[in-house]
């Protein structure tokens, strides 16, 4: 193995180990570094800070880590993400991408949590994703869903009184003709495998790990 | 089928003191609940402590459910508001204020905090109202506290969550500030009702282990409720329901370390296994749960009478006494036969000799 290759080997796994330590500073610095020593920028992406933050989702699946420490490896993964980001071709950046997804909170819930983690490990995950917040209204999901054209769409609630209105994205996708297209994932405190099966969705998952997997899953199968 | 031989209120009293009841009480925090099939347009139900007040009677009769409507006023985000900020209240059919201007943005924010007066408060003044109707209508004042949760109002669940982490002085300052404030309200309380005569609901979503580690609930969580829990307990309040929404089994032994009254009534959500809990905290503690608010909502009354029938088989013989009740607040869109489900499942499966 030549030098470059033992040198780009050593900084990936500092900038993975930059995320897992909650270090926003150190995973900053290192982005600017590889960038100065060559490395290819959305490989010092995709195979150093998204590895780190890999490495917290599985933590927090094994109740090693919590959501203070998902929401701060974040952190650090995007501050280096953003130093990155200038350097690297956005059309491979696309061609690359696992999938492109569409999430939100649902109308009618504005506890956003829950969403904020899915979003944060399925872009670690190498999916493009597509935020349209909380309390947002079935249509904007289709509507977004078709203008990105986006491969899954992501529902989150936490409240019973709003998870109903998770069957209206489903019956606007029918309605637009697109439903044959795009997966539905649902989740959420009180939202169940039961629930997402009755209301036709594709998916559920139990948290943002498992979201990860979920949706994998779902555009191999596609 | 309603061959109940007490009343509501003589059921409850009866299970506190330990002594013999008919049946299995249930309770069912209906508060939405009572909105819907009232007719109440939410944003009335939010702002209209009269109307809010009716709304819990008429539906407690309609269902003869056992516990007694509760404080009106109040939905979890709501300290930003009293610390500053601004709430949003939506006109829609369904839905729950909250916070859309924190009173916290940064850490520069958090010293220039100040402590509010309950008195003028924009949610407590009303609190205190509901208290004062309360206390005229069935001789209690309600009193709610979710320390973490007020201390997550005042800069967003984001900035907390992350300062747990990066600037945990931070959030200790944050918790001072809640507690100076609960301990306030508290003391408003007592003057006006007097310690007997409240009664205190306490829940800690933010304090599960869906949210942080069993290590973060003990360095903040548990030791603001712990004095939260002193005070109430040195003022003379004998009534105080825990409430652990999300999973807080690995923290159990937190909660057994909490002074709190005796026949303290422990309830939970769908998150925790019911027996293993009411095994752990014994014969002080009622214990009260859990149905599923998702079944509850969306499932048949049989399926709501078999879940309610393999919960009350677990849990009417717990020595300290079991109360049943949904996994949390009844779903406004619960369809009233579910409820009605639920009430025929205790007076069916629940009896005692």
């Amino acid at each position: 193995m030549s030098d470059q290759s033992v040198n780009e080997e050593a900084i990936l796994k500092e900038l993975a180990n930059s995320v897992v330590s909650l270090n926003e500073d150190r995973a900053a610095s290192l982005s600017r570094e590889a960038v100065e020593r060559g490395v290819d920028a959305y490989k010092a992406i995709s195979e150093g800070l998204a590895r780190g933050m890999e490495t917290i989702g599985e933590g927090y699946e094994k109740g090693i880590y919590y959501v203070p420490d998902l929401l701060v490896a974040a952190d650090a993964m995007y501050a280096g993400i953003n130093v990155l980001r200038p350097h690297f071709d956005e059309q491979r950046s696309r061609d690359s991408h696992a999938g492109c997804g569409v999430i939100g909170v649902i109308e009618g819930d504005t506890h956003d949590i829950g969403k904020n983690l899915v979003m944060i490990m399925l872009e670690a995950a190498g999916f493009r994703m597509v935020d349209l917040g909380r309390d947002v209204p079935p249509r904007r999901f289709v509507e977004a869903a078709a203008k990105e054209g986006a491969d899954v769409i992501c529902i989150s609630s936490l409240i019973t009184t709003a998870m109903p209105t998770m069957e209206d994205v489903i019956s606007a996708l029918k309605t637009e003709g697109i439903r044959e297209k795009v997966k539905v994932m649902v989740g959420g405190a009180c939202v169940s495998p039961a629930f997402a099966k009755k209301i036709g969705a594709d998916a559920y998952a139990h948290n943002a790990a498992a979201a990860v997997r979920t949706a994998r899953l779902m555009l191999k199968n596609a | 089928m309603k061959d109940d031989q007490l009343t509501p209120k003589e059921r409850f009293r009866r299970l506190v003191a330990g002594e013999p009841i008919d049946r299995v009480p249930v309770a069912l925090s209906a508060s939405l609940y009572a909105a819907k099939v009232s007719g109440i347009p939410f944003r009335e139900f939010w702002t209209d402590p009269d109307q809010s007040l009716r709304a819990q009677e008429w539906a407690a009769e309609l269902h003869d459910w056992d516990d007694t409507p509760a404080y009106s006023y109040g939905w979890s985000d709501w300290a930003g508001w009293d610390f500053g900020g601004e709430v949003t209240i939506p006109d829609k059919d369904i839905g729950f204020p909250f916070v859309s201007e924190r009173p916290v943005r940064g850490l520069s924010d958090v010293d220039k905090l100040n402590v509010p007066d309950p008195w003028t408060a924009p949610v407590m003044s009303q609190r205190i109202r509901c208290a004062h109707l309360n206390m005229e209508s069935i001789g209690k004042a309600d009193l709610h506290f979710n320390i973490t949760g007020m201390v997550a109002s005042l800069a967003g669940n984001d900035l907390v969550l992350r300062w747990y982490r990066t600037n945990p002085a931070a959030v200790h300052t944050l918790y001072r500030k809640v507690m100076d404030y609960a301990l306030r309200i508290i003391d408003v309380y007592v003057t006006e009702f007097g310690g007997e005569n409240i009664s205190v609901m306490e829940t800690f979503p933010l304090d599960s282990q869906n949210m942080v580690s069993p290590q973060t609930f003990a360095e903040f969580g548990f030791v603001y409720n712990c004095e939260l829990n002193q005070k109430l307990l040195s003022v003379g309040v004998k009534r105080v329901h825990l409430h652990l929404c999300g999973n807080h089994t690995a923290s159990l032994p937190s909660w057994k370390q909490m002074s709190v009254p005796r026949r303290t009534v422990v309830s939970m959500g769908s998150d925790m296994d019911i027996k293993l809990t009411a095994d752990f905290f014994g014969t002080d503690y009622i214990i009260c749960g859990n149905v599923s608010t998702e079944l509850l909502q969306s499932g048949t009354p049989e399926a709501v009478m078999a879940s309610c029938r393999e919960i009350i088989l677990k849990l009417k013989d717990h020595p300290g006494g079991f109360i049943l009740s949904p996994a949390c607040s009844l779903p406004p869109l619960t369809p009233p036969v579910n409820v009605y489900a639920m009430l025929k499942a205790a007076r069916t499966f629940g009896r005692y000799e």
